[in-house]
């Protein structure tokens, strides 16, 4: 997420924060609002990634509830919530659009200066529930209720939608006349921070350095709010949901439970840590705790980068290592019934050797994994082959077990490797 | 004033850099999807979903679709930095080639300049005719229009995994060539793998067994149910279309009637220029059938090319000595040739397929054959290198 409108993004609000000694009166206010923001951005970043794996009526219903990134106006006045979620009401044509009664619910709840915290909370909360549409009413609803808010979420949705326009003429060895983006300014707000807005980015980030000399530029640029994207930036990679869903293919990306679940409680897990940093909060302490910080996440990053650097990929040893890894994988998932994971090492490429097709398999080998009250798979003599294109071989005794069979076969498997994992294409007997 | 002049003159060279597509407004998946794309590239992502999720509605195996569908869902989150964001890279690439064609097909505009080359002269009860470009991955159907062609509908097609001259069996190579479509395989007799049936072409023709080209079954055919469409390169050696459209096209085709060129790379000329070419053409082979009317034997066999090879084997010297034999006991000779066709085959060197009707009478001997001939142009000159009976088929 080192995209450059995170870091644009950025450098606008350190000037917010931290170049006008006078505004320490606003001090908590500002911390506040722009905490809110990288946290509901965050959350709604996650929201809409596990959003891939929605269904197809259910993502279309986010897509017709959410407000236009096209349509950069910004209301002038405060839209109250509770109107908003009636007036979604109105032009809901299929039940999945309509906001749970929860979200309506809790419509009255969100009024006055906490309303931005009040729905952020709310989204928490259902995100670390699983109920992704309502995180995303909530947040979405957290927005609107400042129209400075809005108009920044717009902007950064404009550079985001033309920087994947840019993404595909790239790809598709189109040509882009495609220059510049037409970005709103902020709209009158009540904060007296409206001169701001009108600098460009790179003055603002030309200034930085000037204002704040001594620091290192993570420190110059979020003074305020120390930890927020330094935690969200740590937590990221876990928290992200895969794009790659692996075993599907392009058809139908399935739902991935359990990392979805996760999702929303990495969010929990930022916002805790942040209430106990906030609470320690002193200029000095944060310039330290940030420059330990980043000393501490250069350290990991030689650190892994170290390591990767010892395990040579190629070495036949460390090859068998990993496949006799994810055998056990295989061998576990199939013992406990687990038809997930069992049917998640099996690589998009695979073809059942049957003639089966793909979605027909996969519910044949589900009917499978689950009829009989126990499994008991085990595996002996594996033999490692390399293949064409990287591909590895692998055969065994397979003894497969049930309280009704007992079968022993030699069998083989052609496994590849997909983003480091071993996946398998074939399957077969052993000849 | 300075500054807006500089502006101005920046104008064109913005609209010179960008890939301007020419929005298809019909309402084929493939135009959904260019919509959609081209949305996407206007950095509307919201409005390109609408498109991708119409198409998808309708068509809901276009693979293509659904990864565009899933970078569509990555872009508010700034997830979207490259193509196939949603997929594994392992299977972008396959249809990252598959929408570069697709949208190639709304910015390349050689196609629309005028008449495929090739097409010179067929038999007025031919009224359409058939290119396949693999280098576009495009089917091009052509109606009759005077003397030249209009186009009548062009569909993505998936062609052979490599690309190069077609040599031998599983070479996994789609022939280049002038071919003609055979009788259909009905869709019962085949697996669900050739989709809604298939179109065998004539591939290896007498020019690619003469050149000692192996292999058989080419077919026109369409896809399996789990994909709508296929990526470009994915066959192996057959061109694949998609149902819907192979149904359209199936309609359209008359076996052992319609010409099917297939090239790597086609080329089209302007009218004008088609008919220059076409006049210089028939013009050789009309001053070769007067030549043999003529019964002068120099004349008649200054048409044939040095390289060339008789139906039944012989070389040129062979050749001329059983013509100059022949010749010399006729008195009168008539030959009349009718049901012409005359179609430029895509190979590196220049040369035409000709088909005709021979009715030849002379003192002593009648005879009406079908006759096949290769042209090639030798110091700038059109000449026969091949000659002989049109295979029974």
């Amino acid at each position: 997420m080192k995209s450059r409108c995170t870091t644009l993004f950025r450098t606008i609000f350190s000037r917010h924060d931290c170049t006008d000694a006078k505004q320490s009166a606003f001090f908590p206010n500002l911390e506040r609002f722009t905490e809110n923001w990288g946290g509901m951005r965050k959350g709604l970043l996650l929201v809409l990634s596990a959003g891939l794996f929605m269904t197809s009526a259910a993502a279309k219903t986010k897509r017709k509830s959410a407000p236009r990134a096209s349509s950069r106006q910004h209301a002038t006045n405060k839209s109250v919530p509770a109107k908003d979620a009636a007036a979604k009401k109105t032009d809901k044509s299929d039940k999945a659009e309509v906001p749970s009664r929860a979200v309506k619910s809790k419509a009255g709840l969100c009024k006055g200066d906490s309303t931005v915290e009040c729905w952020n909370a709310l989204a928490v909360n259902y995100a670390k529930q699983g109920r992704l549409e309502d995180a995303r009413q909530a947040m979405e609803a957290a927005f609107r209720t400042d129209p400075r808010l809005n108009a920044l979420r717009s902007n950064l949705e404009a550079v985001y939608a033309s920087l994947a326009g840019n993404a595909y003429d790239s790809a598709l060895g189109l040509k882009s006349g495609r220059k510049a983006v037409d970005l709103a300014l902020l709209p009158a707000g009540t904060e007296p921070r409206r001169r701001v807005a009108r600098e460009t980015p790179a003055v603002v980030a030309a200034a930085v350095p000037l204002l704040k000399p001594k620091e290192e530029p993570k420190a110059a640029l979020l003074p305020a709010v120390p930890d927020t994207f330094v935690k969200v930036a740590a937590v990221e990679p876990v928290a992200k949901v895969k794009p790659a869903a692996p075993r599907d293919s392009v058809v139908k990306p399935l739902v991935k439970r359990d990392t979805v679940r996760v999702a929303p409680a990495k969010v929990a897990k930022v916002v805790a840590i942040r209430d106990t940093t906030k609470a320690a909060i002193k200029a000095d302490t944060v310039k330290v705790a940030l420059a330990k910080a980043a000393r501490q996440a250069r350290r990991d990053s030689v650190a892994a980068s170290k390591a990767k650097g010892k395990v040579k990929p190629e070495d036949p040893k460390e090859i068998r290592r990993q496949i006799g890894e994810m055998l056990d994988r295989w061998a576990v998932a199939w013992s406990g019934k687990n038809v997930e994971g069992y049917l998640e090492l099996y690589s998009p490429a695979f073809l059942p050797s049957n003639g089966m097709d793909r979605q027909k398999w996969e519910a044949f080998r589900r009917e499978r994994l689950l009829a009989p009250a126990s499994i008991e798979v085990k595996m002996e003599s594996l033999k490692v082959e390399p293949e064409e294109e990287g591909r590895q071989a692998v055969s065994f005794l397979q003894t497969y077990k049930t309280e009704a069979v007992k079968l022993r076969s030699r069998k083989r498997l052609v496994l590849e490797r997909i983003g480091g994992n071993w996946m398998i294409v074939a399957e077969g007997e052993a000849k | 004033m300075k500054r807006h002049l500089a502006l101005l003159a920046l104008v064109p060279a913005l609209l010179g850099a960008d890939s301007a597509l020419d929005i298809p407004q019909d309402v084929s998946p493939e135009a959904g999807l260019v919509r959609g794309i081209s949305e996407l590239r206007e950095a509307r992502p919201e409005s390109a979903l609408g498109h991708i999720d119409t198409v998808l509605k309708d068509k809901p195996t276009f693979h293509l679709a659904r990864l565009v569908r899933g970078d569509l869902l990555m872009v508010r989150g700034g997830l979207l930095q490259k193509f196939g964001r949603s997929l594994p890279a392992a299977q972008v690439d396959p249809l990252r080639q598959e929408a570069k064609a697709r949208v190639a097909r709304y910015v390349d505009s050689a196609w629309k300049k005028g008449v495929p080359g090739y097409f010179l002269e067929l038999p007025g009860e031919i009224t359409s005719a058939v290119l396949v470009d693999i280098q576009r991955s495009r089917l091009f159907f052509y109606r009759r229009e005077g003397n030249g062609w209009k186009l009548d509908g062009d569909w993505y097609t998936t062609s052979g995994r490599l690309t190069g001259e077609k040599t031998f069996e599983g070479d996994e190579r789609t022939p280049i060539g002038a071919y003609q479509i055979q009788i259909p395989i009905p869709k019962a007799k085949l697996t669900d793998f050739y989709g809604s049936g298939a179109f065998p072409l004539d591939y290896p023709n007498t020019w690619d067994k003469l050149k000692g080209r192996k292999g058989h079954g080419i077919w026109i055919h369409g896809s399996p149910t789990n994909t709508y469409s296929r990526p470009p390169r994915a066959s192996g050696g057959c061109v694949v279309m998609t149902n819907p459209d192979f149904e359209v096209l199936g309609k359209r085709l008359v076996p052992g009637k319609t010409p099917v060129v297939v090239a790597d790379g086609a080329h089209w000329l302007e009218p004008a220029a088609f008919e220059t070419s076409r006049k210089e053409f028939l013009g050789a082979l009309e001053a070769w059938r007067k030549a043999w009317e003529s019964r002068d034997a120099d004349r008649y066999l200054a048409c044939y090319g040095s390289a060339f090879r008789s139906g039944t084997g012989q070389n040129l010297s062979e050749w001329e000595l059983q013509k100059r034999k022949v010749n010399a006991g006729k008195k009168w000779v008539t030959v009349k040739l009718s049901s012409l066709s005359a179609v430029v085959v895509p190979e590196a060197q220049q040369l035409i397929q000709v088909d005709f009707q021979q009715d030849y009478k002379s003192n002593n001997l009648e005879n009406n054959m079908r006759k096949r001939q290769y042209w090639t142009r030798e110091d700038g000159v059109w000449r026969i290198v091949y000659e002989g009976d049109a295979e029974k088929r």
